[in-house]
Formats: C-alpha cells, structure tokens, sequence
C-alpha cells in the first residue's frame, strides 16, 4: 500500500475523530505543511463535536447553482471532493482543492438582481461516501444523493472562486450581494466567512480555520 | 527543373490548404459581458455576438435548462453559458455545418445541425449532450431536410422521444419524425404533410405544434369553416379535443391542465386598426375555451410558468397574463432590439434572443393577479 493510499484512509477516519488511534499510526504525510504544490487552495479545518459513524468521511465541495442564493436552495449543486493532505491531530485536518471548480457565471442575489461577477460558491461538507466511488451528488430536493450521507456541514466559511471580478467592485459592496468586502477579492479562490444567510460574508485568510458543525438535520444554506 | 517546379507548387498549396482546414480552431463568436450593477428590473445582457463577428454570424435559438443557457449560432456551433452571463463552453464547432433549433427534456439537450453535399442537399443530425455534460453524441441522422417556422418550435421532446418535422429533398413532402431521446431506431412518422405553396394561408398544416403524452397537437383549420378543430396526433390515432372559432389558430403552449391557443377570423378590421387576435385557454379533457384576452397581438413565443403566460405582441413589447385571465401587463418594451426572435424562461427572468444578437434576461417581475 502506497503511503499517499494509507494516509487517505486513515484521514478520512481521522476527520471525524472517530479513530484516534489508528491516526496515530498513520503513515508520512505527503508533503510538509509548508508546501502548497500545485494546491489551488489548501483548506485548515476543525469537526466541532462528534459526527455520526461513517465507513469512509471525505469532504467535499458543493458548488452551488447561479440561483441558489435566490431560490434558498442547494438542488443542482455541482462538487468537487477534496483530497485530505494532511491530518494535524483528530479532528483537525488540512485538504487541497487542486482544481478550479466546473465553471463560474454570474449569480442572481437574493433580492433578484444579477450579480455583476462572474464567480462560483461553494458549500463545505463532510460526508460519508458510503458507496467508496469517491464523489458526491446532490439530488433535486437539495440533499445528498443516498447512499451517501451528510456528517457535517461548516456554518462558518465557504469558498469563493472569482474568474472575474466587478468593475466596480466598491460599489458592489454596498448592494448586499454575496459579499461586504470585494475590493478585498482576488482572482481564483478565496475563503469567505459567512456573516448572514445566504451565504453573505467577507473574504479571509485561507489559512482561517474552517469550522465544520456535525449534520442534525438536512443540508441547506 | 521547370517540370518539377510546376508539379512542387498544386501540392504545397495542397498541402497549406489542408492542414489551414483541419488545424484551424474555429473562433467563438460569442462574449458575455460582466455587465454593470443591474437596477431592480431591468435587463441585463447575458451573452452576444462579439463586436468582431457581429456581422458574419447569428444566434438560431436559445434554451435554459438549469444553471445553464444553450445557444445556437448559425454557422459555427453550439455553446452553453451560465444562464446569468459567465465563461463560454462550446459543445460543437464547424463553420460547415448550421446550427439551428434546440430542444431539452429527459435529462439532457438537443440541437439540430445540418450538413451539406456538393448539391447542397441536406443532411439532418441531431445531437445530444447530457445536462451539465460535455460529450455530444448523435443520436439521428436522416438525409432529409428541416422545416422550420418562427412561430413555433420544431424540435421537441416528451418523455423519452424526440420529435422533428422532415421533409423529403426534392419535394415538398414531410412528416414529424420520432426517435429515442438515447438514440436507436426511428419510430414510425406521424403527422405527414404536404408544405404550403403561394397564395392565401393553408391552414390544415402543423405551423405550430406541441407534443404532450405522446401526441403532437396542432390546429386544423377547414378553409371557410370558420372554424378550427384542435387535433392530437399519435401512432395510434387522431383525436379532436376541441373546436375553436376562427380561420387560423396555432396551438402556442400547454402546461399540465390547460392548452394555450391563438385564433383569428379573416375579417377585415376596422380602419387604422389590426384584426384582433384572442388568446385562449382550451381544457383538453373537456375541450372547453376560456378567453383569456380578446386581442393578444400574436403572442409569438408563449411560455407559461406556474402562473402567468408569457408572450410576444405585436413585435417588441413582451406582454404577461394570468392564467386565469384578467388583464395584461407589460414586462418589457424592446422597440430598441430591433425583433424578438425566440423565449425562454426560468422562474424569476425571461431570456430574450433579439435581433441585436444578444440575449437578455428580463426579470418576470410580479404578477399582477394571484
């Protein structure tokens, strides 16, 4: 077994917290903490609390649909699952997302109008891929595909991707859309803290640590 | 040394010529522009012909199918866009090759492309690419030509089968074809027809139809009966579902419970006015007509959502109406786009494919009845 294959198992368990002891025995990781390689955007995150029992937790991001703000919903989200790089000690871990996401437009804000950005959010989640196929789809009424299922949610960041961002972006700022701060943007991804619902919030540092909160109920914005 | 220069240059030219054809990537001739902070209900340009390319190409039709905006551009391929503006997918390309109607249903769109042979007789194909996918395959091929009205869109699909009408090359005989959503065999033809030649309007023709529950549904229209028989159209039969006063009619939309129908007599309207056009709603299980408003102005385009129809009349003002009647409201006036050439629609905007060759999205805004 190829160290890179025993540290991704192990830190699929050791995400959750669920086994301690087996992550002490994991194998090198990949790299130091110091190298980014080709990661687009390496993620620091934390599971607060005890998530359900999972045969194989991964995590993932759930690109959201261009009227999902609008529509309060993830139906028709497009994800991407994130390679754990790194596990620090239960249950904190480190992932890359190495690749942009499968596109970016424009999205309709929540009072309707058309945000002039061309961008693509996305939701982080932890789930178990019950199925070992190593992907994730979200159906119609918004929720995870069974047989995978939903371990925890962060309520805390999601990630923005901006392929282009405003022209104005000071005047943006003030429309409620998205984000408060998108001077402070920057091409390809960004960490946003999310301040209100749905998904509005402000640009941080990619080294902020991403809260995941265990599942109670379905997955939602 | 003369005879071989003269064989050295056909072949390099040859030679230059082919790799410019196969090698040459052809260029996108869209853009969709960032736009500026859009005021509450107004339009918003979603994607266009580039400035460059303005005056050697335009887009055929449009479709929204999720997050997503198809498009058509006549001579040079098919793309997809988010729906709101953003970055340009081209799904296929040929500059030999016109790209017309677009059609989506059983999880996946559909596009026509047609190819010609050296007496330009036409080769239909139509492809198929999965929602939110990139590979396209071809699931009918047919050495038949297309027929195509404005009016009304001519490829379709319900439940799991595609529908296009054909016309034999050389002639003016056609049909409505069918095919698995998937591809393989053909099913049977329905409908078959004969195309209208000159002079006055022939009415006993499909110029607008609508598939529903495996049936195609259009007007039949007796000459000087006054008026039109509502017609379903399956393999297994035809059925009348209604009957509706007038000389012309064209089935526009359905939705689950209602068919929406224009009609008009040829009766000359009163001077400095144009002959009225009702729009109406037909209730197939009954076959009883409401008049939803006496004078709709054509309403080219209809599309319904859960509760307003949508529509074009006259020539640039997009108009809304209650399914249940009352009066109309203006969504918006696009004198400036020079034409309105096809709809489409999600739940909140309205997608607009005008003569300027953009596309633009106008908010649907609030319904004025319940």
């Amino acid at each position: 077994m190829r160290a890179g294959d025993r540290l991704w198992r192990c830190a699929r368990i050791a995400a959750l917290g669920a086994c301690a002891g087996a992550l002490l025995g994991c194998g090198d990781p990949l790299a130091d903490g110091s190298y980014l390689g080709d990661a687009t955007i390496r993620l620091h995150a934390v599971v607060q609390g005890t998530v359900a029992e999972a045969q194989n937790a991964a995590v993932a991001v759930l690109w959201l649909g261009y009227s999902a703000l609008a529509q309060k919903t993830v139906a028709g989200a497009d994800s991407s699952v994130l390679p754990i790089t790194s596990v620090d000690f239960p249950p904190r871990f480190t992932c890359d997302l190495l690749s942009p996401p499968p596109g970016a437009g424009a999205y309709q804000a929540p009072d309707g109008r058309i945000v002039p950005a061309f961008v693509r959010l996305g939701l982080l989640v932890v789930f178990d891929d019950v199925d070992g196929n190593g992907r994730v789809a979200v159906g119609g009424d918004g929720q995870l595909l069974a047989p995978d299922r939903l371990l925890a949610q962060s309520a805390s960041h999601a990630l923005l991707y901006v392929a282009s961002l405003p022209d104005d972006a000071r005047a943006l700022d003030a429309q409620g859309a998205i984000l408060s701060d998108w001077e402070t943007a920057s091409a390809h991804y960004n960490l946003v803290a999310i301040d209100s619902s749905p998904l509005y919030g402000h640009v941080v540092e990619a080294g902020s640590t991403v809260a995941f909160i265990p599942a109670t109920g379905s997955l939602g914005l | 040394m003369k005879r071989n220069a003269m064989w050295v240059v056909p072949v390099v030219v040859g030679l230059g010529a082919g790799a410019c054809s196969s090698a040459r990537p052809v260029e996108t001739p869209l853009e969709s522009p960032l736009g500026e902070i859009q005021t509450a209900g107004a339009p918003r340009t979603v994607v266009r012909i580039s400035e460059a390319m303005r005056d050697q190409q335009w887009m055929k039709d449009i479709a929204v199918v999720g997050d997503d905006l198809y498009v058509t551009v006549a001579w040079s391929g098919a793309y997809r866009v988010p729906k709101y503006g953003g970055g340009i997918t081209a799904l296929e390309q040929n500059t030999s090759v016109e790209f017309d109607e677009l059609a989506s249903g059983d999880g996946a769109v559909f596009w026509q492309a047609l190819s010609f042979d050296s007496n330009d007789f036409p080769t239909t194909h139509v492809r198929r690419v999965a929602d939110g996918d990139l590979a396209v395959s071809t699931i009918y091929q047919a050495d038949l030509a297309t027929y195509g009205d404005s009016r009304g869109k001519n490829l379709q699909v319900d439940g799991s089968t595609v529908y296009l009408p054909q016309i034999r090359n050389v002639t003016d005989q056609g049909a409505i074809h069918r095919f698995p959503t998937t591809g393989g065999a053909e099913l049977a033809p329905i409908l078959p027809f004969t195309l209208p030649g000159p002079g006055p309007v022939v009415v006993t023709f499909p110029t607008t139809w609508i598939v529903r529950d495996g049936g195609v549904i259009y007007a039949d229209c007796s000459a000087g009966s006054g008026a039109c028989a509502i017609q379903q159209v399956a393999a297994d039969g035809t059925q009348t579902i209604a009957t509706v006063p007038g000389d012309e009619a064209y089935v526009q939309a359905a939705d689950q419970a209602s068919l929406y129908v224009t009609a008009l007599s040829h009766v000359a309207p009163p001077p400095d006015q144009r002959i009225a056009i009702p729009l109406l709603k037909v209730d197939p299980q009954t076959g009883a007509i409401v008049e939803l408003t006496p004078d709709c102005g054509g309403a080219y385009f209809l599309l319904a959502d859960d509760r307003e129809l949508f529509y074009v009349s006259g020539a640039f003002a997009i108009t809304a109406i209650s399914k249940q009647g009352g009066d109309p409201r203006t969504v918006a006036d696009l004198t400036d786009s020079h034409g309105i050439w096809r709809m489409a629609q999600d739940d909140t905007y309205l997608f607009v494919l005008t003569a300027n060759s953009e596309v633009v999205a106008i908010p649907k805004g609030t319904p004025a009845q319940p």
